[in-house]
């Protein structure tokens, strides 16, 4: 081993530390994340769960993809694109696609009643679930909000693959659905 | 060759030992929390408009009011220009005084557009904010024109804090806490806490108190 040895080895277990902390890229695998939120009845029923279920796994949504949105009450942007993630969500249930391609929010650092508040304000059909101490939000990479990732169970159960991420929010709603189901892979 | 083999081998373990601590870390010491603790989720058009000051002390100051005691009564300038005193609120409005900590940082500056969004729940309660921050009044005219505007009168502390140190939520920084106090119509303080700066009131909280109070 040379001089260089030493800094290059610091340096390249540093890298490696890096990501725990950093936005996921696509083909990044994640957890099979728990998200600790009771769903509401038609949120149950939507995602394939047991009515009266406390917490689940994402591997337990019957779905072959999930689309999910990194949001909090609390960001203007967010506010600003609720209506155009409903749409996207209408548009998709709307499509023999929308069975096996399932959406959820999760409210980064949102307590149940600012999620509540937020589902309240702008009507929003699709499930949404606290985050209240941001425990998702850090599997996830601490993204900004909104963030829209498209997750798929990776072979032998070990958690998810990233499919697609977009940090920030969509000008077309019509294309980024597009977009979302092209990569997904759902007939 | 042995010695240079020797030193590799030291050098690595002192590697991994490295990477090990910065993995674990958050599970064995507190004290690296400002390093590795996860970022309050930050809106994506504030990524590049904002100071993050990182973790900072949850609380640095002692309340010096309580449930119970009669508001002190101050008179801050706002960003529209004009004087607001707490006391012509009295008889009117229940007020919710929200004290945040810095112009143009994280925490806040997702803090009160949520505000925004929940105005209606407010007036349900027939409250008011006043938002209240140790900035001077330039810095947050446009800090809240950044934000799109607000519903609430938005006051400058500056230059020392002056009603921050009288309620007890003067930082030593200079700035205030994240704190929230909740006056009824007869000027009466019904709930204050200093929150953990680093991260929003629990907005249920607020309205929970603010249910109590009808």
């Amino acid at each position: 081993m040379n001089r260089l040895t030493a800094p290059l080895v610091m340096l390249l277990l540093l890298a490696c530390a890096a990501p725990a902390l950093a936005a996921p890229k696509v083909g990044d695998i994640l957890p099979d994340l728990v998200i600790k939120a009771a769903p509401l009845p038609h949120e149950a029923e939507y995602l394939g769960l047991p009515q009266g279920v406390k917490q689940f796994r994402l591997s337990q949504i019957k779905a072959e993809a999930l689309l999910v949105e990194v949001f909090s009450m609390y960001c203007p942007r967010c506010q600003a694109a609720a209506r155009s993630v409903n749409q996207v969500f209408v548009n998709l249930t709307k499509l023999p696609q929308g069975q096996k391609l399932k959406m959820l929010g999760l409210g980064a650092g949102n307590s149940a009643f600012e999620v509540n508040a937020f589902r309240k304000q702008f009507a929003i059909p699709l499930p949404l679930f606290q985050d209240g101490e941001y425990e998702l939000h850090k599997a996830l990479g601490n993204v900004y909000t909104p963030t829209y990732m498209v997750l798929k169970a990776a072979p032998g159960g070990k958690g998810f693959e990233v499919l697609f991420i977009q940090e920030g929010p969509f000008a077309d709603g019509e294309a980024f659905l597009n977009q979302v189901l092209r990569v997904s892979g759902v007939q | 060759m042995r010695q240079h083999s020797a030193r590799s081998v030291r050098v690595v373990s002192i590697a991994l030992v490295w990477a090990a601590l910065v993995w674990a870390a958050p599970l064995f010491a507190p004290a690296f929390a400002p390093v590795l603790a996860p970022a309050p989720a930050l809106a994506e058009d504030l990524k590049d408009m904002i100071y993050d000051p990182g973790q900072l002390k949850p609380v640095d100051s002692t309340l010096k009011v309580r449930p119970g005691q009669l508001a002190p009564d101050f008179a801050l300038p706002a960003i529209s220009g004009q004087t607001v005193r707490l006391s012509d609120y009295r008889g009117k409005k229940n007020v919710v005084l929200s004290f945040v900590p810095a112009a143009f940082t994280p925490v806040c500056s997702d803090q009160w557009p949520g505000y925004k969004l929940t105005q209606e729940m407010f007036e349900e309660r027939g409250a008011i904010i006043l938002g209240i921050s140790v900035d001077n009044v330039p810095s947050l005219y446009a800090w809240v024109v950044e934000m799109h505007g607000l519903w609430f009168p938005v006051l400058s502390d500056f230059p020392h804090g002056a009603v921050a140190k009288r309620y007890g939520l003067l930082r030593t920084s200079g700035t205030s806490e994240r704190a929230i106090v909740i006056i009824d119509k007869k000027g009466v303080i019904r709930f204050v806490k200093a929150f953990d700066i680093n991260r929003r009131p629990d907005l249920g909280v607020i309205m929970g108190e603010l249910d109590k109070l009808q």
